[in-house]
């Protein structure tokens, strides 16, 4: 399992949090899924064999946000 | 599965919602890959009109007949009301509205099994609704115990009162999207109740929509929020239920209809929409703050349109004695401008009529004073005639005020 946090972009209240969170861990080989409005950030974990980064990515961004992995 | 009840399934969890018209004058609420289709049909829209009208008629009676201790009067309450419908709406509609598309297509993965309101499409809708202004008038309860309990002093509700009014304005900052760290007003609901929630909305059961609805209760709006703040202080379990009751039956329309002439409306209108909202927010402050600054004895100009209906009376003097009435009428005191002389002893009398009101709690912070009256009740004060002055008295919200003037 790896931790990585992306940078979301469009949040307009705490309840989009909740909502990309939701999405975000039912994909399959993502573990959990933890997103500050606040902050404007999600820090996913989720096992590498199992689901790529791109695919976070996109998922956020089918529900209408920008999302950007931030290098750390 | 049947395959319209994986598509609910898939689309349940999707966010952000949208209410978009369709053809057939449906509305559809809009998830990221699929849409579930409401039927907003005749008898839905006819359904939902009589259940609000029936609804304002109740606040209406209840804004008449309530005796609040005069914490809470029909004014703010409209106010309270006018914020829901037009931010709390929008706000809450996000994830709220992403709730109601789930409860309706988790009830049309299952054959309808009659042709009532309740069986039918606005069925779910109804059910949503209603156990969501139950519950949020119920916390409203429980906040306006909560403010008793903690036992509200003139001075400690002057403080909640101006940290309202600085949430509010943090509010209204994250609206106008001012800068990122105004997003910090905003409480994301705790990490079990998002599980549960999700949990719950997976499930298809009858009761699934008035679950689901009362569950919003856990994940409130930066508005709500606010609204829920207000409700504690208003330090009455009657007020704070109403204050609630008020709020969240403002944002119900939206859910019925605004959002789908708000999407016609484009974003732009939207835009509009949420900068007028953010605006009416400002003013709620404004009118938080400036009560709790009168309740802590700094001097504020009375705006409220009473305020200019009473001119100054100057205190008679009986037996050495100087003496002056103040009626404590349900929404202003008249006068609200006593004069008295330096020198010899002077005492206020207020007195209080049939019907109480706000002004029934009297406040002069600089003196200590708080009393609270009855109907047809009176109560004398002594007042420092040592030297000039100018005493400000207030109701215990801050919201009526008035002055005593000490002159030479």
């Amino acid at each position: 399992m790896i931790r990585q946090t992306f940078r979301i972009k469009g949040m307009h209240c705490a309840n989009c949090a909740m909502a990309i969170d939701m999405e975000v861990e039912d994909t399959p080989g993502v573990k959990e899924a933890r997103t500050s409005f606040a902050r404007s950030t999600t820090e996913v974990t989720y096992d590498p064999t199992q689901v790529e980064v791109s695919r976070v990515v996109v998922v956020i961004q089918s529900l209408g946000y920008g999302a950007e992995l931030v290098c750390e | 599965m049947s395959r319209r009840h994986r598509h609910a399934k898939q689309t349940a969890s999707r966010g952000p919602f949208a209410m978009e018209p369709t053809a057939r004058g449906k509305a559809a609420f809009r998830g990221a890959s699929g849409d579930i289709e409401i039927n907003v049909n005749g008898k839905s829209l006819l359904t939902a009109g009589l259940t609000l009208l029936v609804l304002v008629l109740v606040i209406a009676l209840l804004w008449r007949q309530a005796d609040l201790g005069g914490e809470m009067d029909g004014s703010n309450l409209l106010l309270v009301f006018l914020t829901g419908l037009t931010t709390g709406g929008l706000t809450c509609l996000a994830i709220q509205g992403g709730l109601l598309a789930t409860a309706v297509a988790q009830r049309e993965a299952v054959p309808a099994q009659g042709t009532s309101v309740l069986e039918g499409h606005a069925g779910p809708i109804i059910m949503f609704l209603a156990a969501k202004l139950a519950a949020y008038t119920l916390l409203g309860a429980l906040l306006g115990l909560f403010g008793s309990l903690i036992g509200l002093s003139p001075t400690l509700t002057a403080w909640l009162q101006i940290a309202v009014a600085v949430f509010m304005l943090g509010v209204a900052g994250q609206l106008l999207n001012l800068h990122p760290a105004f997003r910090y007003f905003s409480v994301q609901p705790p990490r079990f109740v998002q599980r549960w929630i999700r949990r719950e909305s997976k499930t298809g059961s009858l009761l699934t929509p008035a679950i689901l609805g009362a569950m919003t209760v856990f994940m409130p709006c930066a508005t709500t929020q606010a609204a829920m703040i207000a409700a504690v202080g208003t330090g009455r379990p009657l007020a704070g239920a109403l204050v609630m009751f008020a709020f969240v039956l403002g944002t119900t329309p939206l859910f019925f209809g605004l959002g789908y002439l708000a999407t016609r409306m484009g974003q732009t209108m939207q835009g509009w929409f949420t900068k007028l909202a953010a605006a009416m927010i400002i003013v709620l402050a404004f009118v938080s703050l400036t009560s709790g600054l009168s309740l802590l004895g700094v001097p504020v100009p009375n705006l409220s349109p009473t305020a200019w209906a009473s001119s100054a009376v100057v205190a008679v003097r009986t037996s050495g004695v100087q003496e002056a009435e103040l009626r404590a009428e349900p929404t202003a005191y008249v006068p609200n401008q006593i004069q008295f002389k330096v020198g010899s002893p002077a005492r206020l009398k207020v007195v209080t009529g049939e019907r109480r009101g706000c002004t029934s709690s009297f406040v002069i912070p600089s003196l200590g004073v708080h009393k609270i009256l009855n109907k047809n009740d009176q109560v004398m004060i002594d007042i420092p005639t040592d030297q000039p002055r100018r005493i400000p008295f207030t109701c215990s919200m801050g919201m009526y005020r008035g002055v005593i003037e000490v002159t030479s």
